[in-house]
């Protein structure tokens, strides 16, 4: 508590921090929310000026982009089904049908409040438990057990956002089949690239999901308007009360948990913490034929465990100097600008400046939760917007953010067929989160899959020797069984009452 | 399409999609022969976990045609579709709501950014409703402008340069801007 209390007075004691964290948030709002702004631009773009920085300053700059971007990214997937980074993806399931239903001001604060409450538990978490958690995740969490924890996600995803149980299925299947795109994980082989070089670095998932999402999203609402269907969605500044925040305690709870855990992975962290906990409140929910539709907790869960990954990253990066993303990674750059090494070492050698960074990454989050009650009653006005100009813009940012990544035009050819892919599968009822997360989470499985069968020698069911891997594989089975169990049983009551209408 | 042709379209649209499905996984399957070697890190090889997922691929399609497509066709005869009929302006109108950003894509490549988006603008707009000639120059000339001076002015963003000649002039309208 007292390095806590030092961190703290570190940074609002000096007028120099003070601006440099209000910047910071703000530049991480709203690079985090405008896809083709992603943090990793901000967080380039900013890397050699850190050196101009003191080492306080130059790492508590790079916490606080941290925290607010991946709260940032949320509001434009709430919006306009534009997920800011992948971490949001999940977001849009729920964020852009609560929209659409006139719920906006809702789903933002839903998000706000739980990024906060999310980021703000993390980083107390990251204070208090920084050495046991890693030693722990680092000890415990191998390719196996990584990959039984990616099983059990992709078993519990197969089921949301369609009602048929293949279509589900097919969707998952279709992404993990993308994800393999490219060059296998062990040897490096190229596979699927149809004779393109292109093609052997693999198809990136940020063109996906801006193709899934937003222009598939311009063609959907493009057609009602051809067709005289259009209506504008209706903005909402209603908030969410407490009670309905309450509801949603065990959701918070759970998510937290989920990302605190998932961000201490290194490699992992944020995107897989907002699909797994995602899954898990699809999976816990009593509305679970809600998701996809509009359902609060489906905005709760990812933004709640997206922000408390943020906090959590910094305990590998911190305590073993491995990072679990980019960011992170550019993070490691700034210490070495500083001349320091991250590691064990540098809780000792650099002692304050690391209680520098917990506060700021702490404050980070409650300062999401002022500005973002603020921002949430006045950003829904965007969607005032008439579509006939959000409609080319939009398609103009995806453009740029497709583009901006590898400078490849390809990316953009990718991300308007993905467009266009994601656009029939809505249309055939076939499932877009299922579809991502297989994007996603397939690169993931594959390559954890191929170490965890050398490890295991090639025995599948040595997965069940191993006592965390074998309860995630046996869950991820007993979702898949209760699944189709569940669909059979809607069919057949769906059948019954077919039956009785015309006996 | 005539009606009858499209009815008949309708009513077999199931085993059409699972027939495509089943089609597009023996062509991928056929195709992971070719990166099947076995590796000496890992003797399953590169086409083991593709298989894998064409297989599911494979069982997925054969539950659409023949378990899901019973629940499609009581669904049907409960609830018959609804039929709106499009005439030719609509499809014209679908057309170019879904081509222009296609074509948006291709000549992105060959003109560059910062001579089509413009005219990308403009026309988009057009097409999605915005008629006034005056509030279509300034959206597009405001928008346009927002652009280029987060991406251009701002944070350099590298924008597709174009080929060929105009590869030559975004780069002359590039170092005006800059």
């Amino acid at each position: 508590m007292e390095d806590f209390l030092i961190g703290t007075q570190h940074l609002f004691t000096d007028p120099i921090g003070i601006l440099i964290f209000v910047l910071a948030l703000i530049a991480g709002l709203v690079f985090g929310a405008v896809p083709g702004l992603s943090l990793l631009t901000l967080g380039a773009v900013l890397l050699p000026f850190t050196a101009y920085l003191s080492s306080t300053h130059a790492i508590m700059l790079y916490g606080v982009i941290y925290v607010a971007g991946v709260y940032g990214g949320a509001v434009t997937a709430i919006l306009f089904n534009i997920p800011g980074s992948v971490e949001n993806a999940p977001t849009a399931f729920d964020g852009y049908p609560m929209t659409l239903k006139g719920e906006s001001g809702k789903a933002i604060g839903y998000a706000v409040t739980c990024s906060a409450f999310g980021g703000t538990l993390a980083a107390i978490a990251m204070m208090a438990f920084t050495g046991p958690v890693a030693d722990f995740a680092i000890r415990n969490f191998g390719p196996i057990e990584i990959f039984a924890l990616v099983f059990f996600g992709l078993a519990v995803v197969a089921g949301i956002g369609t009602r048929s149980l293949s279509k589900g299925w097919l969707s998952l299947l279709v992404g993990l089949l993308i994800g393999s795109i490219g060059s296998d994980p062990t040897g490096g082989i190229p596979r699927f690239h149809f004779g393109t070089l292109y093609l052997h670095g693999g198809v990136h998932f940020v063109p996906l999901i801006l193709g899934f999402f937003a222009v598939a999203e311009v063609f959907v609402q493009g057609l009602k308007l051809a067709k005289g269907e259009y209506q504008s969605p209706k903005v909402s500044v209603s908030y969410p009360s407490f009670f309905e925040f309450w509801k949603m305690k065990f959701v918070v709870v759970r998510s937290a948990l989920i990302g605190f855990f998932c961000g201490v992975l290194p490699g992992i962290g944020a995107t897989l913490a907002a699909f797994m906990s995602y899954n898990e409140a699809v999976r816990w929910s009593k509305n679970r034929a809600n998701f996809g539709k509009g359902e609060p907790e489906g905005v709760v869960a990812p933004e709640t465990a997206n922000n408390a990954a943020t906090g959590a990253a910094m305990i590998p990066l911190l305590a073993l100097g491995l990072p679990g993303g980019a960011l992170t990674a550019m993070m490691i750059g700034v210490f070495n600008l500083h001349d320091m090494d991250v590691g064990p070492l540098i809780m000792l050698e650099a002692h304050d400046l690391v209680w520098v960074l917990f506060a700021s990454m702490f404050w980070a989050s409650v300062a999401i939760l002022l500005v973002g009650v603020v921002e949430a009653k006045g950003i829904v006005n965007l969607l005032r917007i008439p579509f006939p100009i959000l409609a080319p813009t939009i398609l103009i940012f995806a453009t740029i953010g497709a583009f901006a990544l590898r400078g490849n035009i390809l990316d953009v050819y990718s991300m308007f067929i993905a467009g266009v892919v994601g656009f029939l599968m809505r249309k055939g009822d076939y499932s877009i989160p299922a579809l991502v997360m297989g994007v996603i989470l397939g690169q993931i499985g594959e390559d954890t899959f191929a170490r965890s069968m050398v490890l295991l020698d090639y025995d599948v069911f040595a997965f069940f020797t191993k006592p965390i891997s074998g309860i995630l594989i046996a869950a991820g089975l007993i979702t898949i069984v209760m699944n189709i169990i569940r669909h059979r049983q809607l069919f057949g009551s769906y059948y019954a009452e077919y039956k009785d209408e015309n006996a | 399409m005539s009606d009858s042709h499209q009815s008949v379209f309708e009513r077999y649209s199931h085993l059409i999609e699972g027939i495509v499905w089943l089609v597009f996984v023996l062509l991928a399957a056929a195709y992971t022969f070719d990166f099947d070697d076995p590796l000496p890190v890992y003797e399953w090889g590169p086409a083991h976990w593709p298989r894998v997922v064409l297989f599911g691929m494979f069982v997925a399609c054969l539950w659409l045609l023949f378990v899901e497509s019973r629940k499609k066709e009581d669904s049907e005869e409960i609830a018959p579709t609804s039929k709106i009929k499009i005439d030719l302006s609509t499809r014209v109108h679908m057309v170019l709501i879904f081509g222009l950003p296609v074509l948006y894509s291709f000549l992105i490549h060959r003109m560059g950014f910062l001579l089509i988006t413009p005219f990308f603008l403009g026309f988009y707009m057009w097409v999605v409703g915005v008629k006034k000639i005056r509030t279509l120059i300034i959206m597009t000339v405001g928008i346009y402008a927002a652009i280029l001076i987060i991406f251009v002015k701002l944070i350099f963003t590298y924008l597709p340069p174009g080929a060929g000649i105009f590869n030559t002039i975004n780069g002359y309208f590039l170092r005006v801007l800059q």
